[in-house]
């Protein structure tokens, strides 16, 4: 084979990406769309880390949030477009989740993991580790002092960058700042998302 | 050329996996929802195959949250 | 270094990605900035619907905090812009044109007219389906000549782009939001509240400006 082995990577992402594009085309309903678009997602990421090298990996982490991002944004206006937004949606009525150990362990591991991971990606794994809490023991919070504390926090993350820039010598302070300030905002987001969609207990 | 078994295993459920999502089996949203884990998998394999350990956790995070987004707009769609 | 766009006046170096201002640029990101300023002070416009065949007309009223919204979302979409004049870096022109797009959705979504909301969805599904002929274009770049840097590029010495790379990114800015491409964007300005809207178009055309010159330097 006169290919390398990046050639043939390349090609064969590329041929899926190309598959995926052409059942977007096809494809008629709005939901099956979205999903669709996940999948060329998946693609793109493909051809980013194919590079191998340690600017891929580099690469590969602002095309995930820009994934993310673009999920949430899209999946907010189906909600309202299609009118689901008051839908009530019938909470989990399983006496195992609601009274067992198990669901704390699980988000308690979530919500370390997001920790180490941190940045928004961390953000949002941790985010989603207190919204199962949440959902498996059925609080219902007010939430206005949450978000006043998210918005305080990506403050706390800017400032965090322009010590970066203009204090290099400060970098550790920076550093944990950002790590915190990213990390509780996109967890509250998270946590609001989950929450605020509102659900019914029976 | 170093081909291992997982960037060919990974480069055999990117592809398949690409072909089943798009085209799923019965077509409702809970199985191409499942389907999209499939290349979801390979991806994480061709990252392993280049010992992209970071862009590896981040992408497995990722996949998790977008999972769960997703269930929620379906359960929302399809009534209680 | 000497570009299309002129000699550059200044680089401002954030660690090795490089921000660089020609003449090209710096006008750019004069008129975006201009704009921007423009969207904060400014009250939104009341669209007026006139009745067929005689002198009377209805305006549409804007509820406060859908202006908020609205307003926060332009003036995200502007400094995304202004970002994208100026940076010397392929990916950040990338990342910041997939954030043009995904504010370009935000400034429509708190109307709550059904047929601009589908509009809007509609816009984003393309638009964010863009991004992937962007990042391809970025990792191409990156895997045949090794540098993401505009000014690395410019300077001559790394083999040459693949002319693949450059159409994969001129796809992805096309179909991130040239409004003569496609219907959904044109059918979104339906939304009341002008200058909001203005600062959709005017965000797409600036990038596509940005990506020509982008384009021609490799």
């Amino acid at each position: 084979m006169m290919w390398g082995e990046y050639s043939i990577g390349l090609l064969l992402v590329l041929v899926s990406g190309v598959i995926g594009f052409a059942a977007l085309a096809i494809e008629i309903d709005d939901l099956h769309r979205l999903l669709l678009l996940d999948l060329v997602e998946i693609s793109s990421l493909g051809i980013i880390a194919l590079l191998g090298t340690d600017l891929a990996e580099a690469l590969v982490l602002p095309g995930l949030t820009v994934g993310i991002a673009e999920l949430l944004a899209l999946s907010q206006i189906y909600i309202t477009k299609e009118r689901l937004k008051d839908k009530p949606v019938k909470g989990l009525n399983i006496e195992v989740i609601r009274k067992a150990d198990a669901p704390v362990v699980i988000s308690a591991f979530l919500v370390v993991y997001g920790l180490i991971l941190s940045g928004f990606t961390g953000g949002g794994v941790a985010g989603l580790g207190l919204v199962f809490f949440f959902m498996s023991r059925g609080y219902q919070e007010d939430l206005n002092m949450l978000e006043m504390a998210s918005g305080i926090s990506w403050a706390i993350w800017i400032f965090a960058f322009f010590v970066f820039m203009f204090l290099p010598q400060y970098w550790f302070v920076a550093l944990m700042c950002a790590a915190v300030g990213i990390v509780l905002k996109v967890t509250v987001k998270m946590s609001l998302v989950g929450t605020m969609w509102g659900e019914v207990r029976e | 050329m170093i081909v291992t078994p997982e960037f060919v295993a990974g480069m055999i459920l990117l592809i398949g996996g690409t072909v089943v999502t798009a085209f799923p089996r019965p077509k409702n949203y809970v199985t191409q929802l499942i389907n999209l884990e499939i290349p979801g998998w390979g991806l994480l394999l061709v990252m392993l195959h280049y010992n992209e350990s970071l862009a590896l956790f981040t992408f497995a995070a990722v996949s998790v949250l977008s999972t769960y987004i997703f269930v929620r707009i379906i359960q929302k769609k399809e009534g209680a | 270094m000497s570009s299309i766009g002129g000699v550059p006046f200044y680089i401002l170096e954030f660690g090795d990605e490089l921000v660089y201002f020609t003449p090209y640029t710096i006008t750019l990101f004069l008129l975006a900035l201009v704009f921007t300023v423009l969207v904060i002070l400014s009250r939104p416009e009341r669209q007026v619907d006139i009745a067929f065949g005689g002198d009377a007309y209805t305006t549409k009223q804007i509820l406060k905090d859908e202006m908020r919204f609205r307003r926060f979302m332009s003036i995200a979409c502007g400094l995304a812009s202004m970002g994208a004049m100026v940076t010397g870096d392929i990916f950040n022109f990338t990342l910041f044109t997939a954030m043009v797009g995904i504010t370009n959705v935000g400034i429509v979504a708190a109307v709550k007219s059904p047929h601009v909301q589908n509009a809007a969805y509609q816009y984003g599904l393309v638009a964010l389906s863009a991004t992937v002929p962007l990042f391809g274009a970025a990792a191409v770049y990156a895997a045949s000549t090794g540098s993401l840097s505009m000014i690395e590029l410019a300077r001559g010495t790394l083999p040459a782009v693949p002319i693949i790379a450059k159409a994969l990114l001129v796809i992805g800015v096309v179909g991130e939001g040239m409004a003569p491409f496609y219907a959904a964007k044109a059918e979104m300005f339906r939304a009341p509240g002008a200058p909001y809207v203005i600062m959709c178009s005017l965000s797409s055309l600036l990038i596509f400006l940005r990506v020509v010159e982008v384009v021609m330097l490799g």
